[in-house]
């Protein structure tokens, strides 16, 4: 508690000081403002430049900083979302979308031992929230690069369908070690995008938007081959843990673990995804 | 265009030298608000043609080429309409008019 208290103090101290002694290097709000300007689509390309030739001209930093924070919300929430170069992003997002929101309806349709008592309806209402936070994050990536870029990040994204099909049917410790491949995709996305996109790829957003694509078709993939199996053969293993849980008929439980795996994939997915595309991107432009 | 008081904050102080090129930043800190406020505001005004922009042509190296933007004539129109509506929805205004 005290090593605590004294690291509290600690960041207080160094978050006043910074406060009152604005530093020369670009916030990061500013680094942003200069990636976003910079990988905008083209023809989107004419106001996020001139916010930063705006931002460019201010003096001084705080006030630089401030007016990077507003251009930066400004730059992602601009309308219309249609006309976008990630539009084919945003309906393979959107039908994967509605494709996880149909299998886990029919789910819980099928399987009513999964609705008993009442958390069933948390992990519901978060499912939701997820699944709205990432269309959010398909709609604001869809305003980034070129339509190269978002065809390759969503043919890499929906190969982690096909990688949920077969981790569906197979048992075990072997299912999960394929399923873990699916945080390589966003990374092959980004070496493909070089590839085919030469000097007009912008490989951060096809790493990115394949990451957001790969939990999505991961999880229609998985969760149809659980249903369309009644959940696989049963392994001891399994029935034993199924046996605890207390939820019957195996096939239920069986269902109930896929939809828990599948939405694990879903957040991994994307947050280890995304940075490893990420990561591939930044080694891929420093070697250019 | 929908009369938000932002948007006739903004089409206001465009209005002042209606003339004039004005720097984005200009704008912002004649009217008080945000970046983030303010470029959408910009953007809408320039789709519905009541804004021109233009890039400054290069005064000196190292300073960076801004946008500049001034109204358009329907631009002035919808100011001196916003004004009127201003002066007719403001009771002590109305009263002294």
């Amino acid at each position: 508690m005290i090593i605590g208290a004294i690291a509290l103090v600690a960041i207080g101290v160094v978050l006043v000081a910074r406060r009152r002694r604005p530093s020369a290097r670009p916030g990061l709000a500013s680094r942003l403002l200069v990636t976003l300007a910079r990988d905008a689509a083209p023809e989107a390309r004419e106001w996020p430049l001139a916010m930063l030739a705006e931002h460019d001209a201010i003096d001084d930093p705080r006030e630089r900083d401030r007016f990077a924070r507003g251009a930066v919300v400004a730059i992602v929430t601009r309308r219309p979302w249609i006309r976008t170069p990630g539009r084919v992003d945003v309906v393979v997002d959107g039908a994967c979308m509605v494709a996880a929101i149909s299998l886990a309806t029919t789910c819980l349709v099928v399987y009513p031992g999964l609705r008993a008592g009442t958390t069933w309806i948390v992990e519901a209402v978060l499912f939701g929230l997820g699944l709205a936070a990432y269309g959010c994050a398909a709609l604001v990536a869809s305003r980034f690069g070129t339509r190269t870029d978002h065809v390759v990040g969503a043919a890499a994204g929906l190969s982690a369908g096909v990688l949920g099909v077969l981790v569906g049917l197979l048992p075990g410790q072997s299912a999960v070690r394929l399923a873990s491949l699916v945080i390589l995709l966003p990374a092959g996305a980004v070496l493909t995008d070089r590839l085919v996109g030469r000097s007009r790829a912008t490989p951060w957003v096809a790493g990115c938007t394949s990451a957001l694509t790969a939990g999505l078709s991961f999880f229609v993939g998985f969760v149809t081959t659980s249903l369309a199996t009644s959940g696989g053969a049963p392994t001891a293993a399994a029935l034993a843990q199924a046996q605890r849980s207390g939820i019957h008929p195996f096939s239920a439980w069986a269902i109930g673990d896929a939809l828990g795996g599948a939405s694990f994939m879903l957040v991994y997915a994307l947050a280890v995804g995304t940075l490893i595309g990420l990561g591939t991107a930044a080694a891929a432009r420093s070697r250019a | 265009m929908r009369r938000t008081p932002s948007t006739s904050k903004v089409v206001g102080a465009l209005a002042r030298e209606p003339a004039g090129w004005r720097h984005g930043y200009w704008v912002m800190q004649q009217t008080g608000l945000r970046s983030g406020t303010l470029y959408p505001i910009l953007q809408r005004l320039a789709d519905e043609g009541l804004l021109e922009a233009r890039w400054e042509t290069p005064a000196s190296v190292g300073r960076p080429v801004r946008h500049l933007y001034r109204l358009t004539t329907s631009g002035r129109a919808w100011a001196r309409a916003a004004a009127s509506a201003q002066l007719g929805t403001s009771p002590r205004l109305s009263v002294a008019g």
